[in-house]
């Protein structure tokens, strides 16, 4: 599945998207020197979190994934292995960073939001859904992360 | 903004979907994890309860024009 156009209110049409990061990248990352910053953290953020090897999904909202020129931050969900929060106390500090959310703002600009697989993928479709309507409930599409490699 | 009677109803929907969230992540994850994920979702979580408050704050006839 690609990208589709954004409406143009500039969110992505309801629905979830998914697409590789380069292309999110290409997309969402490149247009103003705020989008170019916010992809390097998003890189970032995810590189992290991939190195616990034990990222399963990531999803990605909020208003970098649309038209606006100066997008505030980054919003992601972080869909962890079962069994990761018992190892989260053990992280190095440069990976836990990554799942304490105000850190996580400040050396990356994002909300992150994370669970592990435990919650299940009823509570894993209603977040989803939940993150399908913006706090100015404005229906909008959420882009999850298919892997490069 | 809450404006209309619907955006209400879906706004209630949303804030109810992520108290069951954070109800099902507390018996499924560690203590020192649970206070991890849950901080934001109980910021975002207060915001989007503040935005409910906000509508049931003003009488049916100040947001008429809205709904009508």
């Amino acid at each position: 599945m690609s990208l589709p156009a954004t409406l143009p209110n500039g969110f992505l049409p309801p629905g979830v998207y998914m697409a590789p990061l380069h292309a999110i990248i290409e997309r969402f990352g490149r247009a103003t020197p705020r989008r170019q910053v916010l992809a390097e953290r998003l890189e970032e953020l995810l590189r992290v979190a991939g190195a616990t090897g034990q990222l399963q999904r990531a999803f990605l909202w909020g208003s970098f994934p649309t038209d606006a020129p100066f997008p505030r931050d980054l919003d992601v969900f972080l869909l962890m292995q079962a069994g990761f929060d018992r190892e989260f106390q053990h992280l190095p500090p440069t990976q836990r960073d990554v799942f304490e959310h105000e850190r996580a703002r400040l050396r990356c600009d994002a909300d992150v939001f994370w669970a592990t697989a435990a919650i299940g993928i009823e509570e894993l479709t209603t977040w989803l859904s939940v993150y399908q309507l913006s706090r100015d409930m404005v229906p909008r599409g959420i882009v999850e992360v298919i892997w490069d490699d | 903004m809450i404006e209309t009677q619907e955006q209400f109803e879906r706004a209630e929907e949303a804030s109810g979907n992520m108290k069951r969230f954070l109800l099902v992540a507390r018996h499924t994850h560690t203590p020192e994890a649970y206070t991890a994920l849950s901080a934001p979702i109980l910021r975002e979580l207060q915001e989007r309860e503040r935005d409910i408050l906000a509508y049931l704050s003003r009488s049916p006839e100040v947001v008429a024009g809205h709904e009508g």
